[in-house]
């Protein structure tokens, strides 16, 4: 006889049948707001599940929605497979870069090019640039590709140092109009303290002053594990907010919530209102709503300071997980950094319900100020792999003008780093 | 104890098997080929080299997976649920050539079923579910495309006619009704043999209330407990023995005359089910003549 609350995998399963049976006559071709293996997420980190045993489950009610046309069909699931095979473990190691601030503008070549940024790293070298008319580096790429020469082959430009090493830097960018901006990346490393740059014969003068930042890893503390688990979930997901109350349903059946926890089942309805769920936000009085989410709701709207910090930090190795962050730029509607995080999956959520694979314990990237200002964070473009991601993070809403520290806070659902950037 | 799969029917499924068609018969829980007079001997030529028939491959994947949990997560849940391989399987076009793999030029995607693939395609075996093919007749995918043995069976067997998959899920159940009620509370496949219930006693009960998204509550009892159900504006609550999924889900007995039958009992050529209506409430036998 099924107990009051069944074992995890049980309740697990049974979560999957429903999933399953919602696709089943005149449901059919329904799409669950939550994979399997969500749920199966859930009760590894908070139930005991054993993750083989979720693992099996997952594979199986993988296996039979696809089956029934929902979610990855098998074939790709076997390429997947096979590319993540061959894709390996090794990501690059991470290594804190030299950022130096340039923001001028110079002729290089034909261009007037505003050179921003310059990032030394081991093996190569960024320029960050931006043009306010197509460069005819965009122009006579197009044309080799059109001819056929290799992407990367056709307009290098040679960088110096002022060791007297040089290097072979090749473009890579974006843009329309009068606003192009991208990257000139060397295939060699250059010294990290070189004064200066010769770029195709000019010279850029480099401003070697980043900022301090401290770095600590602490336990969180906050409430019952659950209800973290459930604020980390909304956070992870703010830009999609999560529609389905399938892992709230799990979560009750094995018993992690009760009628004791109405008072965070209430305050948790009232954030998924607030932020929207892509409906549109609702009025919550702000007074109802907890920290961190009040500050974020209450500001989200304002416009940002707009500044650039040049910065680099890594963090001890926490929870499995290490990153370097880096480059803290200000904007208008929010503030970006680059991220580079090593651990299992990237600590990436994620990104559609679909995915088998993805981050049982993704990061969740919030921040705060001087100010008692909360802000968060998501990927705005990364390249990752089975253990790393690398790209940028873009929290929103916009830098308080009044703040002089802002605390960046990546945490798993036990500890988080914190880095504190002074701002200038 | 009732000898479920001998009530079964008889099925026999045509198969393409090499440049021939050839007959599978499965009878009181026993699959057999009609066409191959020594199955043992075509193995023991296959393992030294010589080529694998497509009937012996079903017959070893069925042996593999007569027993399998897995079968019952992913097979059927009732008549509606059917299994779709529109993207899975792809049907080679008349001009590949021998040896070529599909995966490549030579292929088209297939809109149809999976077991319109299966049935059809002579050389194809279960490696088409995942994207490749050879026409000359080998059945193994290539290494780094594979999917899991137990996938690359499933995908066959699933994919055949003819009943033949109602026949495997049968044979599974009947192995597992068997032991569930001597297994230990801690035991690993329970979980999986609790939710094969959960899943088709609901699929059951929905279509029969005419409310697919009912809220369903399904609890196994001891084969000894009088099965009952109760139903109420917030949903249904279903308590009956692991053996409902033979007696009745099997049998295609779920629901009879308008009534939901929660147990069956079998004798001298009748069965004897204990129904209810929609309110729930005390069983009522029903009695029906098997032919």
């Amino acid at each position: 006889m099924l107990a009051q609350h069944p074992d995890p995998e049980t309740a697990l399963r049974i979560a999957c049948e429903r999933m399953l049976l919602s696709n089943i006559g005149p449901n059919r071709g329904s799409q669950p707001a939550e994979s399997a293996g969500e749920l199966a997420s859930a009760l590894v980190l908070l139930a005991g599940l054993a993750e083989d045993a979720a693992e099996q489950a997952v594979a199986d009610y993988s296996t039979a929605l696809s089956l029934r046309g929902v979610g990855t069909p098998l074939h790709f699931r076997a390429l997947q497979r096979q590319h993540a095979q061959q894709q390996g473990s090794a990501a690059p190691p991470l290594f804190l870069p030299t950022v130096c601030v340039v923001d001028r503008r110079v002729q290089i070549g034909e261009d007037l090019t505003h050179v921003s940024t310059v990032t030394f790293g081991p093996a190569s070298v960024e320029i960050v640039v931006g043009y306010d008319r197509e460069p005819a580096t965009f122009t006579r790429r197009h044309a080799a590709l059109m001819s056929g020469a290799q992407p990367g082959q056709a307009h290098d430009l040679t960088v110096k140092d002022d060791r007297g090493v040089t290097g072979s830097a090749h473009f890579s960018g974006v843009g329309g109009g009068t606003e192009w901006h991208g990257r000139w990346t060397t295939q060699g490393p250059l010294s990290p303290t070189t004064a200066w740059l010769d770029i195709e014969g000019t010279r850029v003068e480099l401003e070697h002053a980043m900022a301090s930042c401290e770095v600590r890893v602490e336990e969180r503390v906050g409430g019952p594990l659950v209800h973290e688990f459930l604020w980390d979930r909304l956070a992870a997901s703010h830009h999609h907010q999560p529609e389905g109350h399938a892992v709230l349903e799990l979560l009750a059946d094995v018993g992690l919530l009760t009628e004791d926890d109405a008072s965070f089942l209430d305050a948790y309805a009232r954030v998924v209102a607030a932020m929207g769920h892509g409906r549109g936000p609702t009025k919550v009085k702000n007074a109802a709503v907890p920290a961190p989410w009040r500050s974020l709701l209450a500001r989200r709207n304002t416009s940002g300071r707009v500044l650039f910090v040049p910065m680099a930090a890594m963090t001890p190795v926490f929870d499995g997980f290490q990153l370097v962050v880096s480059n803290l730029r200000g904007l208008h509607d929010g503030f970006e950094i680059d991220a580079a995080v090593r651990g299992p999956h990237g600590g990436v959520a994620r990104s559609n319900p679909f995915e088998d694979d993805g981050c049982t314990n993704p990061l969740t990237w919030w921040a705060d100020d001087d100010r008692g200002n909360s802000y968060l964070g998501a990927w705005n473009g990364r390249g990752m792999g089975p253990d790393s991601a690398d790209g940028q993070i873009r929290f929103l809403p916009g830098l308080d003008r009044r703040a002089t520290v802002v605390r960046l806070t990546p945490q798993s659902l036990k500890e988080r780093a914190v880095v504190e950037v002074p701002l200038p | 104890m009732t000898d479920i799969l001998g009530l079964l029917p008889r099925a026999i499924h045509d198969i393409r098997c090499g440049d021939e068609s050839h007959q599978l018969a499965w009878s009181h829980g026993a699959i057999t080929t009609l066409d191959h007079a020594d199955p043992d001997g075509e193995r023991t030529l296959a393992a030294l080299g010589g080529q694998r028939s497509r009937c012996i491959d079903v017959l070893d994947a069925w042996q593999r997976q007569r027993h399998s949990l897995r079968v019952l997560a992913i097979a059927p849940r009732s008549p509606a649920d059917f299994l779709v391989g529109d993207d899975l399987a792809p049907v080679p076009q008349s001009g590949a050539r021998p040896g070529r793999l599909s995966s490549s030029a030579g292929t088209r995607w297939s809109t149809g079923l999976l077991s319109r693939v299966f049935s059809t395609s002579s050389a194809y075996s279960s490696s088409v579910a995942f994207g490749w093919a050879s026409t000359s007749g080998g059945t193994q995918p290539p290494p780094e495309l594979a999917g899991s043995r137990d996938d690359i069976d499933l995908m066959m067997l699933l994919g055949l006619g003819s009943g033949l998959p109602h026949r495997l899920v049968a044979e599974v159940l009947c192995h597992w009704a068997d032991r569930v009620e001597e297994l230990p509370e801690s035991a690993p496949e329970l979980p999986a043999l609790t939710a094969a219930l959960y899943g088709r006693a609901t699929a059951a009960v929905r279509p029969w209330m005419g409310d697919h998204r009912r809220p369903v509550e399904v609890t196994r009892v001891p084969s000894g407990q009088v099965p009952r159900m109760t139903a109420d504006r917030d949903g249904v609550v279903l308590e009956v023995p692991f053996r409902w999924l033979t007696h009745v889900w099997v049998m295609g007995l779920a629901t009879t005359a308008g009534r939901l039958a929660l147990d069956a009992t079998f004798d001298d050529g009748a069965v004897t089910l204990q129904t209810v209506g929609p309110e729930g409430g005390e069983s009522t036998p029903m009695t029906v003549q098997l032919p």
